[in-house]
């Protein structure tokens, strides 16, 4: 399908290196009307008007005497993408920063079949620009909800509330219902000359006290 | 007798250190972490045999390395109440043996409240396992015996054991049975710890499948003694495989935790690895770490001056967590 884009203003379409005086044509080919996002834009803001080429009013096909249906050019409508809104709403409490978003995402509508449904349907009255306003209407939308309502308070008892603390740890472990048959059943050597232990443990406060008095 | 005492707590074995009477003699107390569950009945056949147990809920446990013996007697497998380097969730009776063995290996405080630092691992790289209830557990299990409680890191443990030349700064990996732990330290602060959910049970099991053996036979064929470099049968072979492939794991997880984690780190000079562990205790270990090591070195991003075995691999943890507990006396 090939459009011939008309210049309400003057322009000059960089993605296409075209410079372009009010009035002025091009021919576009529907491929390159949707790889261009710039020639998109200009569409959708009014400075271009779009139309499908070679279709000419034209006669339906019952003719009689009395009346002649006029069929209007098609018209192109473009699908202005309306931007996604996101709102991040950031909370600092007591240098906490939670952020927590909820995306509720509207079914994905089939655009195209839409617009071309009103193409059809509302072609003839209403300008390319009100169908496209109205459709970009019907554009999913994101709503971000933020969960960010908790208090101070709340935000301080979710810090206490760590793994470690909720873990169950049971009392009583060793039982001193247990009997034992011997004294011990650990097996017991003795290590000598551990020269190293003694090195490693002056060592050690060695390096602490000199970190001390740092 | 001296105060403050280390506690390796391991998948294998559970081992306290304590300084003795004597000048420089450490005192070692080890139990094999195994247990076997018994009836009533057999409580006449223990005592003539000799045999050590505990009564528990009307049943006789058989702990430690006489508890392997009597498994073998009747046919049984040893139940262990640690697996893959903590707690074990399948065993019921966990706790209670845990907390025997724990009173058993540490004995009675020399007073009130004596400063026990205990090994725990750090959390696994490679596998979601929490270690805060382990920890919470041998806080409890250490504190009803008497003493104050201080969980550390079982790699940190090595550093502190056998860095003291180089300042207490190097990485000190723990080749474990359950799990290997590692950490990097420089002056004494921990820049880098994890552990990896492999290690000797990992070996064995991965032998044992390869040549369809129990994992149990491959422990046994490990601890007869093995010379990894040169393995003279197919199962000393896979054994042989499995080694090479969990030291590469190890250092390649180092690698990559450092440049992901420890990227923050100044490292003025190289410093060394230094390996413990019992897992480290096969023939020829070093060698075949070293030969791997090798293999890496280029591309390590991490400078090291030298790769060396801990003076005493299997007590490394526990002797380093003896220096721990005895620095607490040392600032009073």
């Amino acid at each position: 399908m090939i459009y011939v884009a008309q210049c309400l203003k003057d322009i000059e379409i960089k993605s296409l290196r075209l410079k372009l005086k009010q009035g002025q044509t091009f021919d576009c080919t529907k491929s390159q009307y949707e790889s261009s996002p710039e020639l998109k834009e200009l569409v959708g803001s009014g400075v271009i008007s779009l139309k499908v080429k070679n279709a000419k009013s034209s006669r339906l096909g019952v003719h009689n005497n009395r009346f002649q249906v006029v069929r209007e050019p098609k018209v192109v409508k473009e699908v202005v993408e309306k931007p996604v809104i996101k709102e991040v709403i950031k909370e600092v409490i007591k240098e906490v920063i939670v952020e927590k978003e909820v995306i509720v995402e509207k079914p994905q509508l089939d655009m195209n079949a839409l617009a071309n449904v009103l193409i059809q349907q509302l072609g003839t009255m209403i300008s390319p620009e009100a169908i496209a306003e109205a459709v970009a209407k019907q554009m999913p939308t994101q709503t971000v909800v933020n969960n960010n309502a908790q208090t101070p308070q709340s935000m301080g008892s979710m810090n206490t509330t760590s793994d470690e603390a909720l873990t169950f740890i049971p009392s009583n472990i060793i039982s001193s219902k247990t009997i034992v048959s011997s004294e011990s059943l650990a097996n017991e050597t003795k290590s000598e000359g551990s020269d190293e232990l003694s090195d490693a443990l002056s060592a050690l406060k060695a390096l602490r006290k000199v970190k001390n008095n740092e | 007798m001296s105060k403050g005492v280390g506690l390796d707590i391991g998948t294998m074995n559970l081992v306290s250190a304590r300084m003795s009477g004597k000048k420089n003699e450490v005192t070692l107390r080890r139990m094999r972490d195994l247990f076997i569950d018994l009836p009533q009945s057999a409580k006449k056949m223990l005592r003539l045999g000799s045999v050590s147990y505990i009564e528990a809920d009307d049943n006789l446990l058989v702990l430690g390395d006489e508890a392997m013996e009597v498994a073998n007697m009747f046919g049984r497998e040893g139940r262990r109440p640690l697996k893959a380097g903590l707690i074990s969730a399948d065993e019921i009776d966990s706790l209670t043996v845990l907390g025997h063995m724990v009173k058993d290996v540490l004995g009675d405080p020399s007073h009130e409240g004596e400063h026990c630092y205990f090994s725990i691992p750090a959390a696994p790289v490679d596998a979601n396992m929490d270690v805060v209830y382990h920890k919470g557990v041998f806080t409890r299990i250490v504190q009803e015996c008497g003493y104050t409680a201080h969980p550390a890191n079982e790699a940190m443990a090595i550093v502190f054991a056998e860095t003291a030349k180089e300042g207490f700064s190097g990485v000190g990996i723990s080749f474990g049975s359950g799990m290997t732990n590692i950490a990097l330290a420089i002056s004494t602060i921990e820049g880098l710890s994890f552990s990896v959910a492999r290690g000797g049970d990992w070996i064995d099991q991965g032998a044992a499948r390869s040549v369809g053996a129990t994992a149990s036979k491959m422990c046994a064929v490990k601890e007869k003694g093995i010379d990894l470099k040169a393995p003279k049968n197919r199962e000393e072979e896979a054994i042989s495989f499995y080694y090479k492939a969990l030291i590469e794991h190890a250092l390649d997880n180092i690698a990559q935790q450092f440049v992901m984690k420890g990227g923050h780190l100044t490292l003025n000079k190289p410093i060394p690895i230094v390996v413990g562990g019992g897992t480290s205790l096969a023939g020829g270990f070093m060698d075949f770490f070293k030969e791997v090591f090798e293999t890496k070195k280029k591309r390590f991003p991490i400078e090291i001056s030298e790769v060396r075995h801990a003076s005493d691999p299997l007590h490394a943890v526990s002797k380093g967590m003896l220096i721990l507990a005895q620095q607490e006396y040392d600032e009073d």
